[in-house]
């Protein structure tokens, strides 16, 4: 992909990601993606990094991790991208993100 | 809650079951290094799940259904499922004309991508979802078990390893639910990785 190519996926990606934002969980926050290309399936993956908040992982934590992935995955098929959702604790995330590279949603990621 | 030890019930599932209690165990264990075998365990989970309902539906005799079992070939299996997964969904009715106009430009798009499979119109929605889930989970097993690709996280927190584990099962009830009432995607979907794996190298 040429670097224009990339910053125009990017910026879509980011643009749908925000835009589902309003849609998830009240414990869910879409925080931080990444586009990479998969050499191997010729298409364009987005990582995406969904911030939980929760006690115990339990059926609710379940579901509302399922219902965000859901949500960013329709928001990025539409695009041709596949979702790769992660979701993390925000202590999860703030203990690995120093060696991480990736894009902030939001001032608060 | 789901229990380790909670089985998903299905008759053809045993070593699919099996996996995905390994996988919550080790999920919930204290190092790096079971989150990643978690990880790694819930796709051996799915695969096991796709193979298993796929022989099935598509061979009767128990030996066609033995050797056919042992054809399939991971990276061409994420082939197939990432361009089933990639297909465009019709917008509902009523929608305006741009979005259709995008929908058939993606339409024609994928239809080039996927020429090489048996594929004219994009599968249903429970099947493009399952054939997603089986690529996302096969791309975190090959960065759990070998390097992380540039760009892409190598750390396995819990709440990930958990939540792969849920995917695996996931997808394991929706290939149930496939199978059960022979769904024609997911027959091609299986057809399609068989005959990918076969023709592709082994690995």
């Amino acid at each position: 992909m040429s670097v224009a190519e990339i910053d125009s996926a990017t910026t879509a990606v980011r643009a749908a990601l925000v835009g589902i934002a309003p849609d998830l969980p009240e414990s869910v926050h879409a925080c931080v993606f990444n586009l990479v290309h998969d050499e191997d399936l010729e298409t364009d993956v987005a990582l995406v990094v969904m911030i939980l908040a929760y006690d115990d992982w339990d059926d609710a934590t379940e579901l509302a991790c399922e219902q965000a992935s859901d949500l960013a995955w329709s928001a990025l098929s539409s695009l041709g991208i596949i979702a790769d959702v992660l979701c993390r604790t925000q202590v999860e995330h703030d203990a690995v993100r120093d060696g991480e590279h990736w894009l902030a949603l939001d001032d608060n990621c | 809650m789901q229990s380790a030890t909670a089985n998903i019930g299905l008759r053809w599932m045993t070593t699919a079951d099996e996996f995905l209690k390994a996988a919550e165990t080790l999920a919930h264990g204290d190092t790096e290094g079971h989150r990643r075998r978690a990880e790694s365990t819930a796709y051996y989970a799915a695969f096991h799940c796709v193979i298993e309902a796929g022989v099935l539906l598509i061979f009767n005799e128990p030996e066609a259904q033995r050797r056919a079992r042992t054809w399939f070939e991971h990276s061409a299996m994420k082939t197939v499922a990432a361009a089933f997964s990639n297909a465009p969904q019709r917008p509902s009715d009523g929608s305006n004309d741009d979005v259709m106009a995008r929908f058939y430009e993606r339409l024609t798009a994928w239809r080039q991508q996927v020429k090489k499979y048996d594929l004219q119109n994009p599968p249903s929605a429970d099947v493009q979802k399952l054939a997603g889930i089986f690529v996302a989970l096969q791309r975190r097993r090959h960065a759990a078990d070998y390097f992380a690709p540039v760009g892409e996280p190598q750390s396995v927190p819990r709440t990930t390893a958990l939540q792969k584990v849920k995917d695996a099962r996931r997808f394991c009830k929706l290939v149930s639910e496939c199978e059960s009432q022979s769904d024609g995607d997911f027959v091609q979907l299986v057809s399609e990785m068989m005959r990918a794996s076969v023709k592709s190298p082994r690995q």
